[in-house]
């Protein structure tokens, strides 16, 4: 009788092992996907970025040249136009309060996962542009950031945009 | 004393079927985790290494050091098609212009891998060879849009019509665990190279 208590002891024991060692498998599987997740999604927020940075800097240099920045969108008025939305952008700050959901279809299990993307557009100093600026610059920053339920991290991806123009 | 003894060895029997079964499970997933992992880091690596290339080339679509050898950016793109794409760039950045083009190549050029699916994507400079530049890719989606985000039905006929170029891609590992591939996907939405609009 005590080779069985003996025996149930140890396959408690091995049970314990197990559940630890399949802990440790899940955690590896929820790593893997997560960092593939996140290919996807840095791929999505660079490409907003791209988008956003084939625009016009501003509303008023879609057809003009800017020579003084006190003549750009005021920094509370970033954002789409009357008539425009984040979705139909002209210029580069229409993209602030941009929110888009893409479902990616990644194969595998999960097949088809959601990912949230939205940006924000600031004015920023050259020298400080961590931090946003209260005035009008040539300077404009887009701040993406791309979440997923299935990810363990946000994606955030920033890029400043300068006014140029070539004579 | 003889059913006392009898029954240890049933229940000896029964626990040593019980660890084996867990302990053959367990090695069976601690196998396909090394093999899926492995996988898993190779596709991703692989796929990183590509879109860097393809992201710099098509970055430089339309540019020349020399820029009045493609004077109108607009006429860079050669040719458009869903799996190939061909376009006038500065590879090298010598001041000359350079054709460089990008086509799938077929499945059978891949028959030595087990992954059914899986192709060769081709980068082809001028009259050079074509060079292969990975294996496992089993997606190349190129898709064009023009000046009002319209897209553009494929083969494009009318390359300086295309403003804006979107890239999908996808890789698979070359050989499965069981049944399932490990996989890497890539989907860039918007890639505007600045070069092809004006400069």
């Amino acid at each position: 009788m005590t080779q069985i208590f003996l025996g149930i002891g140890a396959i408690l024991l091995l049970g314990i092992a197990t559940i630890s060692m399949n802990r440790g498998f899940e955690a590896n599987d929820e790593v893997m996907r997560s960092s593939k997740h996140a290919v996807i999604a840095t791929s999505i927020a660079a490409s907003v970025i791209e988008d956003a940075t084939g625009r016009a800097f501003d509303e008023v240099s879609i057809d003009s040249l800017i020579v003084d920045p006190s003549g750009l969108t005021s920094p509370g008025a970033l954002g789409p136009e009357s008539g425009e939305t984040a979705h139909t952008p002209d210029d580069f700050d229409d993209y602030d309060g941009f929110t888009r959901y893409d479902t990616v279809d990644v194969g595998g299990a999960l097949n088809k996962v959601v990912f949230l993307t939205s940006a924000v557009v600031t004015y920023v100093e050259p020298t400080t542009p961590e931090l946003t600026s209260s005035s009008r610059t040539l300077f404009k920053k887009i701040s993406v950031t791309v979440t997923s339920p299935t990810m363990k991290e946000t994606v955030r991806q920033e890029l400043v945009f300068t006014y140029f123009r070539f004579q | 004393m003889g059913n006392i003894t009898l029954l240890d060895i049933l229940g000896s029997a029964l626990i040593a079927g019980f660890l084996l079964m867990i302990i053959s499970h367990s090695n069976a997933r601690m196998n396909e985790t090394l093999f899926t992992t492995g996988n898993d880091l190779v596709v991703q690596e692989e796929l990183v290494t590509l879109v860097q290339t393809i992201e710099e080339d098509f970055r430089r679509l339309g540019y020349c050091r020399d820029q009045m050898k493609i004077a109108d950016p607009s006429k860079a793109l050669l040719q458009a098609g869903a799996a190939s794409i061909s376009f006038q760039t500065d590879v090298d950045n010598d001041g000359n212009v350079d054709t460089l083009s990008y086509y799938l190549g077929a499945v059978a050029d891949l028959a030595v891998t087990r992954n059914p699916r899986d192709r060769i994507l081709y980068r082809k400079v001028n009259g050079s060879g074509p060079m292969p530049m990975n294996i496992g890719l089993t997606l190349f989606d190129v898709h064009y849009f023009d000046v009002n985000n319209n897209s553009i039905a494929r083969p494009v006929a009318s390359p300086s019509a295309v403003h804006q170029i979107e890239i999908d891609i996808r890789l698979e590992s070359t050989a499965p665990y069981d049944t399932t591939y490990s996989f890497a996907a890539w989907r860039q939405l918007r890639l505007r190279s600045r070069n092809l609009t004006g400069r």
